[in-house]
């Protein structure tokens, strides 16, 4: 990854939409780079894809949950993941290793929505015990803006030093 | 509530087509709206207004591209699960803030009272971290989780019910 590619991606995290042929003009180079450049970083997985986001909270939802999850002995880890990766409302699933061996994050509607989720995940025979952080709606955009541009100007930053 | 709200607007209730088009462009953003049109039996144009209604309910709120985070230099993301006395919360949320490696953070209700994400350039800085918040007087205890393959923790819009939207 060079310098132009920062350069895509840096105005693609703003928008995702932007035309090729804008960026191009910005950058000052030839549109047919920026698409060979995007689609290069595709298929090496560095861009995983252009999304639009929604408000959550717009669409009603109002906690995010944390389960932080221990998984019993012998426990094939990437069943769980694939059980767990299509669970309605869970938009984050994560292998671990530390103190957890999954995150998963879920979000959820009201207290019937909640108890709903919690439910499904208590009743899964794979997991030993797990931890919960509930917390409210604050980022309401998802995916997260803040997510990615916090750490991708860290490290525009580190990589100009 | 919100959502209640919202729906009694009858403006704000969608439909089926509604809600695959956002699912569509969850997955793509960038993908040819003319062929999608075709498929779908209306001209470009509807969909273009369909997109418009979306953004103007407040719904659609722009783009963006997901990126994997460890090719930028950040080879570890991580979790913390903190637990603090909670009436030296506010304390402890300021002084998050001036740890290097510490991202996004909120306060919780649960097991940990804040939670907090981790950008890192490598695994062995988590253990620094952890022992800088630790250190805070009113910090009870922290527990940590490293991602491993990050590009399969790709966030997943594509399980996000939307139906209620729908007034149904």
């Amino acid at each position: 990854m060079d310098k132009l590619d920062r350069q895509i991606i840096n105005f693609l995290l703003k928008d995702g939409q932007l035309p090729f042929s804008k960026i191009a003009r910005e950058l000052g180079v030839g549109t047919s780079t920026v698409i060979r450049r995007y689609n290069a970083l595709k298929s090496e997985a560095t861009i995983q894809r252009a999304s639009i986001t929604i408000d959550l909270k717009v669409c009603g939802f109002e906690q995010v949950i944390f389960f932080l999850v221990r998984l019993s002995p012998n426990t094939d880890a990437q069943k769980f993941f694939e059980k767990v990766s299509h669970l309605r409302n869970v938009i984050v699933v994560s292998h671990t290793v530390g103190d957890y061996d999954f995150l998963v994050q879920a979000i959820s509607t009201d207290i019937e929505d909640f108890n709903a989720i919690v439910a499904i995940i208590q009743d899964l025979p794979e997991i030993e015990y797990f931890d919960l952080c509930i917390g409210r709606m604050i980022i309401q955009d998802f995916p997260a803006h803040a997510y990615y541009s916090k750490a991708f100007d860290q490290s525009i930053t580190d990589n100009e030093q | 509530m919100a959502l209640e709200q919202n729906l009694t607007d009858y403006r704000m209730k969608i439909d089926k087509t509604d809600i695959d088009l956002i699912k569509a462009l969850q997955m793509d953003a960038r993908f040819n709206l003319t062929e999608y049109a075709k498929e779908l039996g209306i001209t470009k144009n509807a969909l273009c207004v369909r997109i418009k209604k979306l953004r103007d309910k407040g719904i659609i709120k722009g783009s963006l591209i997901q990126v994997d985070l460890t090719r930028f230099g950040y080879s570890c993301i991580g979790n913390l699960g903190v637990k603090v006395v909670p009436s030296r919360m506010h304390e402890v949320l300021e002084y998050l803030k001036g740890i290097g490696g510490v991202g996004l953070f909120q306060q919780t209700i649960g097991t940990y009272n804040i939670f907090v994400w981790v950008f890192l350039r490598n695994v062995s800085e988590m253990q620094g971290v952890k022992e800088r918040i630790r250190r805070h007087p009113a910090v009870l205890q922290v527990k940590a989780s490293i991602w491993i393959d990050t590009e399969k923790a790709l966030a997943r819009p594509e399980n996000i019910s939307l139906e209620k939207l729908t007034g149904s």
